[in-house]
């Protein structure tokens, strides 16, 4: 009894997690106007239409260039501030992570309007610029994290066998700190790369028509109307995030056979 | 040592890249999205940028001057021209947000209608407001306003526009306020009061739409019964084979003018845009496909009769109103704060 | 020691870019948020003899009526238009009474009768008392109408009925906050117990399947629902198709819409901290409960289920804290009733221009999380489970 019951909780659960975009995503490829089943035939026209038809392929573009300069500008702060808080006391180290990690848990939209008025009134609004500096904001944090945990892993012997043959401070960090950190910052910049790749909230605050992003194309068009070019963009950011798992499972294993 | 420099030398060079605005823009045109910005696009935007052999962006508009605003305190303008509403073209102008148009610059002038000719903007169509449906799922056609706040013979969902700007006018007109008066109750509190309670039985099943091709998109799949709407619309989605009806039955008309945002590095290539958007023949092939009425007085001639017809004109706003940008902007702001907190109790 | 000299010039090195990365990008614009809800520079700056003359005395006489004109007539036409949208949005009609006043303050006399002969509105005290509360430098209107108190004439504060709209709207975001953090905790748990317990292949398949949900954008699941829940949709039509229901339902647009897209969105969040707290509860015990004659049920709820229960608390906080700031899935598959306290935020930005109440609702919901926040640490000390399984990942 209290197997069937397990069952078919489990059962339950794992339909409503797994079953929305498998069923929703072959609508893509069906050859009706309407997202409804059953498909009236197989077809990669609403691909054409997503590459045709602006502002999609552009946006794609911008969501591009904004995620890539966003996982630069996270591995690069993310981390400094955590091979920087490593450094440091107790103390220094808990309220300094704190730090780093809050924007994690700020609501998108407060820091949307902050960042908004703030860097309106600075005048980087507009421009790629500050959707970098937002999706900076946003990312950092998770580059630090992934950063000070592969740290924190890191064999302190290690550091205190190469000082004891009189490796410099400096020679250390760089031969045998860095390298082993180094599943940390790919993951990192994996993770802040899909941060900006799919941020909506702060992006809706900040982008104009010439830099709008794919989620914010996205966004729209669900408020304008639902064709089969919304599946589309949905499937294609779905195989980014694949792409993405796939990536960090090869990172992770990589680091285990260590 | 020399792997890791070289990656912050790479990080800075992108950053730097990707921080370049474009310098020498494309056309920016924002408009309200949907169908009536397919055909705008391949009516007005394509033919006038191959035209001039220029590119255009298109972005989208939800209403408001927040874009406006915000554009002429960062002097970022991203906008070229905007199509926007009456009330907020004349808040606009007199904060200085849109462009004075030159008007000597414009040669059709003389062939459109006075209300299109405004000191920030140029009245491009004439929209009409009013009851839509969807014929297979409805039952019983409605025949008037009143009908909307049937639930009973019409159970479902409703849809209205976000805010109370068209909607408040509507609602008395449903309770038997001619239109001549719609606006005189509507200044009283009585009035207020008086839309409110109508309004009241169907506060739980209302539905607010920001894009107007949401009720549209609606009614399509049954999410409401019945939905307040633009006509054009729903009359562009019925000749694509989509079961909807606008009951022309006290429409509210209202102008979209086309305006220029305050230092639109594009300005005079919006303004020759304003012009070419106004041409009779232009206008007449709009309205023949997205059936908003023409502010070229000699644009329904050049229209078939049955495309003519479809247009808030004639016989179809003869039980109209004539939408006040004057009331909105004066009271918009406390009836706006009444209607949230309603929406919200 | 000198190591720990070193070491600290090291760490002052390295943390200086990002601590004022942060300072310039994150703390500044939060700050900003702060002088925004009682910022009232836009209005007070423009009238700079008015709010003088204020400063002395609060009765509108004939030289409050000279600080108006003078302070009128050094305005732009485009300003004055601004400062009158300002003040209408404390009470209607002032934008046009400001407007035609500072068109025509040349050739009005400096008095108060004069002013009063021009517009019989100036002879209203009400008005005064808008335009004395509004040209002060520092306002607490937004509060007030947020918090729906306003200051009474006994010194105290009142409440009149139907004021408390954003209290409700608070309410209602932890209402919100609660169904769905109850939601995801029930329909995870068992996959959390699978990916903890099961077989390796199970294993193996729901992790991958609350990864991959995981690492989905927040968008594309909430199309998803958008798509399925259509009342020509997808749902619908199997429901009917399976002849459970006659007619379609309405799923969209409504509490059950925005709960289910939320749920599903949030649900990885409240199963990561649960499968890895369970990870740790070792097997042995359950089966030593079991050999000591414990049903399965039994020994399930006495060793088992009471073990996770710090798993739950951490993936039921981190989806409830998550949850407060919700914005897309509600806006897109919610109705008016169904609306978080972001949503007002955002709309106070797009269509009020109102930027400072979008100031003090985002104070609001900072308060409330940061209050979250702090009072989980609390209970974590009391409770003396350790700092593990950290939430992370966006919030939407």
């Amino acid at each position: 009894m209290s197997k069937v019951v397990y069952w078919v909780s489990l059962s339950f659960a794992f339909f409503f997690l797994a079953a929305p975009l498998l069923i929703v995503l072959p609508l893509a490829f069906n050859d009706s106007s309407f997202l409804t089943y059953p498909m009236e035939g197989f077809t990669f026209r609403w691909f054409g239409v997503f590459f045709d038809t602006p502002p999609w392929l552009s946006s794609l573009a911008n969501s591009f260039k904004v995620a890539l300069g966003t996982t630069l500008a996270a591995l690069l702060i993310g981390g400094l501030a955590a091979m920087g808080v490593m450094l440091l006391g107790r103390w220094g180290r808990i309220v300094m992570s704190a730090l780093f990690v809050s924007p994690l848990v700020i609501p998108s939209v407060v820091l949307g309007v902050a960042m908004a008025y703030a860097f309106g009134r600075a005048g980087w609004g507009g421009g790629y610029l500050s959707l970098v500096f937002a999706h900076t904001i946003l990312a950092a944090p998770l580059v630090f994290l992934a950063v000070t945990t592969s740290l924190m892993g890191l064999d302190p012997e290690l550091d205190r066998a190469a000082a004891s043959m009189g490796a410099s401070r400096w020679r250390r960090f760089h031969t045998v700190t860095l390298p082993l950190a180094m599943p940390g910052f790919a993951t990192g910049a994996l993770f802040a790369f899909i941060t900006s790749f799919d941020e909506v909230v702060v992006a809706l605050f900040l982008s104009t028509p010439q830099t709008q992003t794919l989620p914010i194309t996205l966004f729209s068009s669900l408020r304008d109307r639902l064709e089969p070019t919304i599946v589309v963009v949905a499937l294609l950011l779905s195989i980014v995030s694949c792409l993405f798992i796939l990536a960090l499972n090869r990172l992770q294993r990589r680091g285990a056979g260590r | 040592m020399l792997g890791h420099l070289k990656l912050m030398a790479v990080s800075a060079i992108a950053l730097t890249a990707a921080v370049q605005s474009a310098s020498a823009r494309d056309l920016v045109i924002a408009g309200w999205g949907g169908n009536y910005q397919d055909v705008q696009r391949e009516v007005y935007f394509r033919p006038f940028a191959a035209d001039k052999g220029i590119g255009f962006t298109e972005a989208t508009y939800l209403g408001g001057l927040v874009e406006a605003k915000t554009m002429a305190d960062t002097g970022n303008v991203t906008w070229d021209l905007v199509i926007v509403e009456g009330a907020d073209l004349q808040v606009g102008c007199d904060e200085g947000l849109f462009e004075e148009i030159d008007w000597s610059q414009v040669p059709l002038k003389d062939e459109l209608i006075p209300e299109a000719v405004q000191p920030c903007g140029a009245g491009n169509v004439v929209i009409g407001t009013g009851l839509a449906y969807n014929r297979d799922t409805v039952g019983e056609a409605p025949t008037s306003l009143a009908d909307f706040f049937d639930t009973v013979k019409w159970p479902g969902k409703r849809g209205l526009r976000a805010g109370p700007r068209f909607n408040l006018e509507l609602v008395l007109m449903a309770d038997g306020v001619a239109p001549a008066d719609v606006y005189k109750v509507l200044s009283t509190p009585e009035g207020l009061d008086r839309a409110f309670a109508r309004l009241a039985p169907l506060r739980k099943d209302l539905q607010f739409w920001d894009a107007g091709a949401q009720p549209v998109e609606w009614l399509a799949a049954n999410n409401v019964a019945m939905t307040f709407s633009y006509n054009a619309r729903i009359t562009a989605a019925k000749n694509e084979g989509k079961p909807l009806e606008f009951l022309w039955v006290n429409p509210i008309y209202s102008i979209d003018a086309w305006a220029i945002p305050t230092g639109a590095p594009n300005r005079e290539l919006a303004l020759e845009f304003i012009n070419y958007a106004n041409d009779a023949a232009r206008q007449a092939a709009f309205s023949t496909r997205m059936p908003y009425g023409t502010t070229n007085v000699k644009a329904p001639e050049l229209m078939t009769p049955e495309a003519a017809a479809e247009i808030p004109a004639g016989a179809n706003i003869e039980t109209g109103l004539f939408f006040s940008d004057a009331f909105w902007i004066d009271n918009g702001d406390a009836i706006a704060e009444r209607w949230n907190a309603w929406v919200t109790q | 020691m000198p190591k720990l000299k070193n070491s600290q010039i090291a760490a002052l090195t390295l943390l200086a870019l990002p601590v004022l990365v942060y300072l310039a990008l994150y703390l500044a614009p939060l700050a900003s948020i702060g002088r925004l809800s009682v910022d009232n520079g836009a209005l007070s700056q423009r009238f700079p003899a008015l709010s003088a003359r204020f400063g002395e005395t609060e009765a509108p006489d004939d030289a409050a009526a000279a600080a108006l004109l003078t302070d009128l007539k050094a305005m732009a036409r485009t300003e004055r238009a601004e400062a009158g949208r300002l003040f209408n949005q404390e009470l209607g009609g002032m934008r046009s009474l400001i407007i035609d006043t500072g068109g025509a303050a040349t050739q009005i006399e400096p008095t108060l009768s004069a002013l009063t002969a021009f517009d019989p509105r100036w002879g209203e005290p009400a008005i005064w008392e808008v335009v004395r509360r509004n040209v002060e430098p520092i306002t607490w209107r937004h509060f007030q109408r947020a918090t729906g108190l306003k200051p009474s004439a006994e010194g105290g504060f009142e409440m009149s009925p139907g004021d408390d709209v954003y209290l409700r709207i608070l309410l209602r975001t932890f209402v919100i906050g609660l169904q769905v953090t109850a939601l995801t905790l029930l329909i995870g748990y068992p996959l959390a117990y699978a990916a903890a317990t099961g077989s390796r292949r199970v294993q193996a398949v729901v992790l991958m399947a609350v990864l991959l949900s995981f690492w989905t954008s927040l968008l594309v699941r909430t199309t998803a629902w958008v798509v399925l829940l259509q009342t020509n949709g997808l749902l619908n039509g199997l429901l009917m198709w399976l002849n459970l229901i006659p007619e379609p339902l309405q799923l969209i647009f409504n509490r059950f819409g925005a709960v289910v897209a939320m749920t599903h969105v949030l649900l990885p969040f409240a199963i990561l901290p649960m499968i890895n707290v369970m990870r740790t509860i070792p097997a042995a015990q359950t089966q030593a409960s079991r050999s000591l004659g414990a049903g399965p049920v039994e020994s399930f709820l006495r060793v088992y289920f009471p073990q996770s229960l710090r798993g739950v608390a951490v993936g039921g906080g981190t989806v409830f804290i998550l949850a407060l700031g919700f914005y897309v899935t509600p806006a897109l598959t919610g109705g008016p009733g169904d609306q978080m306290l972001s949503y007002y935020i955002a709309d106070f930005v797009r269509r009020g221009l109102n930027w400072g109440m979008a100031a003090v609702l985002s104070i609001f919901l900072l308060v409330c999380v940061v209050a979250l926040l702090v009072s989980g640490a609390l209970l974590r000390r009391a409770f003396g489970w350790s700092r593990s399984s950290a939430a992370s990942g966006g919030t939407g």
